[in-house]
C-alpha cells in the first residue's frame, strides 16, 4: 500500500517536473500603432454599364471616406489578384492577404424593374476568412451617394467596434463678397462636400448654426428680421420660425440632446444670461444671473450638464452647471481666453477655442477640467464642432488675409484636412446620422 | 508396473512442485515489481525519457502528426499562409538587447547538457526537458520580446479608445513548428464581453493582431530558442496599454 502510494507521488512529482515543458510564455505588448488598417474595396459589379458606372462610383465613394478618415488604407485596384466575379462565391482570401488587405469590400449592383437599383455588399475579414457583415439596399439611382455612405458606416462600424460617421451633412456659414458689404448665408452639403446647397438667402446674414443631435433640424441666429434672433429651421417639412419673442438679443442656440428643448443666450441691456426653452411648451428658464458674460452653452450628452462660456472671473473662461442652473463651477485654468465649448457626443471630453498669443488653437479637456490637450493652433482656429461619433473635430481656420476655411482634425490631433467648398466657409455644425 | 508408478509419482510430484513454484514467483511479482509506475511515466510525459532514443532522427520526421492535423482549414485548397511574402520585420533594440548574454548563457548550457549526456548531443525537439529554472526563465524572456516585438507591430492600439487602460485583452494560442498559429486563438480574459462594444473591438483588435502576425517565424528562425519548440509552442499574450 505504501509503495502504491510512493508511486503515485513519483507520477504526481513527474507530472509536476514535465509540465513545464508544456507551458505558456506569457507575454505583455503595449505599444501598438495606429496605422490606417490596408483595406481592399473592389468595383462594385454591374448587370449593364449604367449599373458598372454607379458600381465604379460607390466603390469610389467608400475608398475615399475611409481614407478621409485616416483609419484606413484603401489599396490600390492595380495591386487586386483576384477578379471578383460573383457575389454568392467567397473570395480567396490567400490571394487577399498576400495583398495585405485585412478588410474587403465587394458588391453589387443590379438594375430593378421599376426603375431603381438594388445594391448588394458584403464585408469581409481576410485574415479571420470569414464574412464580417453583409446588406443589401434599393434606391434610386440618384440616391447612390447615401448608399455609398452607409455602406462605409457599416464598414467602420464593423472594424473599428465605433459608428459611423459617413451618412452625414455639415450645414455651415457660406461666405461671399467683399470685406465690407460680406454676405453670410446657410448652407448644408454632405460630409464630404458634396451635394451644397443653400438653405438661407443673401438678403440676411446668419451666424452659429447648429444640428439638432437628435433631429434634423437646425437652430441659428439670424438678422432676417432686424434684431438678431434665434431661428429654428426644420430639413424635413423645410419650415423656419422664430424662436420665441424676447425683449433683448437672443444668440449661441443649441438643441438638447433629445432635440426637444434649446438653451442659448438672451442679452438684456448689456448682461448676457443663459436660458432654455422647451420647444413644446415654449416654456423658458434661466440658468444663470450673474453680473458678468454668460454665453455659448452646450449640453452633456446625457443632458445633465451643461458647459458653458463666462468672464465672472476677469477674462472668459469655460464653467460647467447642472442642468437646472445650480452647481456652477470653473474647469478651465490655462492660460488665455477659452471659448466655444461643445460637449462630445461620447460625454468623456469638451472641445474648445483657445485665445492666447495672438493665435487661436482648438482644443479638449475632460468634463472636470483635466487634460487639456490643443489639437491644432493657427493664426485664427475657431468654432469646434464634433462628428456624431465623437472622433472628429470640424473648425474653420482663417490666415491672415485669406478667407475662412472648413478643416477636420481627429482626436488624436492627427489628420488634419480641408474641407472642400465653393466659397468661404465659416461656423460648421455637424449632422447626427441621417434616418 | 511399480517401476512405472514410481515414475509416474515421481514426475507429478514434480509437475506439482513445479506448478507451485511457478505460482509463488508469479504471486511475488506485483509486490516485488513497480512496474505499473515507468508506464505511467512514459503514458504521460513521453518526451521526458526519449533523449536518447531521439538522438539521430531528423526533425521532420519527429514532428508530432496531431499539429498538422489540428491546423484549421487544412482542407482548403487556399495556398498556404506562408506562401505570402514576409513584410520587413524591423527588429527592434529590445530584440538585441540581451541577444550577447543570453547567447552565453545558453552556450554553458548546452555544454553542461553534453557533458551530461556523456557527449552525445541533446535532441533539438527535447531541450526543454533538460532546463534548469534560470535557463528556462531566459530562454522564455527572449521568446516573449520576440512574440512582443513580432506582435506590437501588428497590433493597433487601443489608445485611442475612451478609457483605454481598462480594455486588456489577453488571448492563448498555440504555435506549429514553424511558428504558425495552430487552432483559433482563445480569449483568457475578458471572460464577458457582448454588450461591450469598446471590449469588443479590443477583443478584435487582439485577434487580428494575432492573425495578421501569423506565422511567427521569428521564433524557429532564431538561433538561440529556435530549437526550444516546447517552451514556445504555447503562449498566453496580454495586449493592453501600460498601466501606470
Amino acid at each position: 500500500m505504501i509503495r502504491k502510494i510512493f508511486a503515485a507521488l513519483a507520477v504526481i512529482i513527474a507530472t509536476a517536473l514535465a509540465a513545464p515543458a508544456q507551458a505558456q510564455v506569457r507575454v505583455s505588448v503595449e505599444d501598438g500603432h495606429l496605422n490606417p488598417m490596408p483595406i481592399a474595396v473592389v468595383d462594385f459589379m454591374g448587370g449593364n454599364t449604367a449599373a458598372q458606372q454607379v458600381g465604379r462610383d460607390v466603390a469610389g465613394v467608400i475608398r475615399a471616406n475611409l481614407e478621409r478618415s485616416a483609419l484606413f488604407r484603401p489599396i490600390a485596384s492595380s495591386a487586386f489578384i483576384e477578379r471578383i466575379q460573383a457575389l454568392e462565391v467567397p473570395p480567396r482570401f490567400a490571394d487577399w492577404k498576400i495583398i495585405d488587405a485585412q478588410g474587403l469590400v465587394v458588391g453589387q449592383v443590379t438594375p430593378l424593374p421599376d426603375g431603381r437599383v438594388r445594391i448588394d455588399f458584403r464585408l469581409y475579414d481576410v485574415f479571420a476568412e470569414s464574412q464580417m457583415t453583409g446588406f443589401t439596399y434599393s434606391t434610386t439611382p440618384d440616391n447612390w451617394r447615401r448608399i455609398a455612405h452607409r455602406i462605409s458606416d457599416q464598414i467602420y462600424e464593423q472594424l473599428t467596434g465605433e459608428r459611423g460617421y459617413f451618412d452625414t451633412r455639415i450645414v455651415f456659414v457660406s461666405e461671399s463678397g467683399p470685406r465690407t458689404r460680406r454676405v453670410k448665408r446657410l448652407m448644408i452639403m454632405d460630409q464630404d462636400g458634396a451635394n451644397p446647397f443653400f438653405l438661407t438667402s443673401a438678403d440676411a446674414m446668419v451666424l452659429t448654426p447648429r444640428f439638432s443631435p437628435s433631429t434634423q433640424m437646425i437652430t441659428y441666429m439670424s438678422f432676417e428680421t432686424g434684431a438678431p434672433r434665434v431661428f429654428l429651421y426644420n430639413l424635413e417639412t423645410n419650415r423656419r420660425e422664430v424662436l420665441g419673442d424676447f425683449p433683448g438679443m437672443t444668440f449661441s442656440p443649441r438643441f438638447a440632446p433629445n432635440g426637444g428643448g434649446i438653451v442659448f443666450t438672451l442679452d438684456m441691456n448689456g448682461n448676457s444670461e443663459i436660458f432654455t426653452m422647451d420647444l413644446r411648451s415654449r416654456a423658458r428658464q434661466r440658468l444663470t444671473n450673474h453680473a458678468a458674460i454668460d454665453t455659448s452653452p452646450s449640453y452633456s450628452p446625457d443632458g445633465s450638464q451643461i458647459v458653458f462660456n463666462s468672464d465672472r472671473g476677469g477674462s472668459p473662461q469655460l464653467y460647467v452647471m447642472n442642468a437646472n442652473g445650480s452647481n456652477q463651477r470653473r474647469i478651465s485654468f490655462g492660460e488665455g481666453r477659452y471659448s466655444t465649448p461643445v460637449w462630445s457626443p461620447r460625454g468623456d471630453l469638451i472641445a474648445f477655442t483657445r485665445q492666447g498669443g495672438g493665435r487661436f488653437a482648438i482644443g479638449v479637456m475632460r468634463p472636470d477640467g483635466s487634460g487639456e490637450r490643443i489639437l491644432t493652433e493657427s493664426y485664427l482656429d475657431e468654432a469646434p464642432t464634433w462628428s456624431p461619433n465623437g472622433r472628429v473635430i470640424m473648425f474653420f481656420r482663417e490666415g491672415r488675409g485669406t478667407g475662412a476655411r472648413l478643416w477636420s482634425v481627429d482626436l488624436t490631433g492627427r489628420n488634419l484636412r480641408e474641407i472642400p467648398t465653393q466659397t468661404d466657409a465659416s461656423d460648421p455644425a455637424w449632422s447626427p446620422l441621417l434616418p | 508396473m511399480r517401476a512405472g508408478l514410481v515414475v509416474s509419482l515421481i514426475g507429478h510430484v514434480g509437475a506439482v512442485l513445479m506448478t507451485l513454484l511457478a505460482w509463488e514467483a508469479s504471486s511475488s511479482l506485483p509486490r516485488e515489481g513497480v512496474a505499473v509506475v515507468p508506464i505511467e511515466i512514459v503514458d504521460m510525459a513521453p518526451e521526458a525519457n526519449v533523449r536518447a532514443l531521439a538522438l539521430d532522427v531528423p526533425d521532420e520526421e519527429v514532428a508530432p502528426q496531431d499539429e498538422e492535423e489540428t491546423r484549421p482549414n487544412e482542407a482548403q485548397p487556399t495556398p498556404a499562409p506562408n506562401a505570402s511574402p514576409r513584410r520587413p520585420q524591423p527588429r527592434t533594440q529590445d530584440d538585441e538587447f540581451n541577444l550577447a548574454d543570453a547567447d552565453q548563457f545558453i552556450d554553458r548550457q548546452r555544454d553542461a547538457g553534453q557533458r551530461r549526456q556523456d557527449g552525445a548531443p541533446a535532441d533539438r525537439n527535447q531541450r526543454a526537458a533538460g532546463l534548469g529554472t534560470a535557463e528556462r526563465a531566459s530562454l522564455e524572456g527572449r521568446i516573449a520580446t520576440i512574440v512582443r516585438s513580432e506582435l506590437q507591430r501588428c497590433w493597433r492600439t487601443v489608445a485611442d479608445m475612451q478609457d483605454p487602460e481598462r480594455l486588456r485583452v489577453t488571448l492563448a494560442f498555440r504555435l506549429n513548428r514553424d511558428g504558425s498559429l495552430n487552432g483559433q486563438p482563445r480569449v483568457v480574459s475578458p471572460t464577458n464581453y457582448t454588450f461591450d462594444p469598446q471590449m469588443a473591438e479590443a477583443v478584435n483588435r487582439a485577434l487580428r493582431a494575432v492573425r495578421t502576425c501569423d506565422p511567427i517565424d521569428r521564433l524557429p528562425e532564431d538561433p538561440i530558442v529556435g530549437e526550444y519548440f516546447d517552451v514556445w509552442r504555447e503562449q498566453e499574450v496580454t495586449f493592453g496599454l501600460r498601466v501606470q
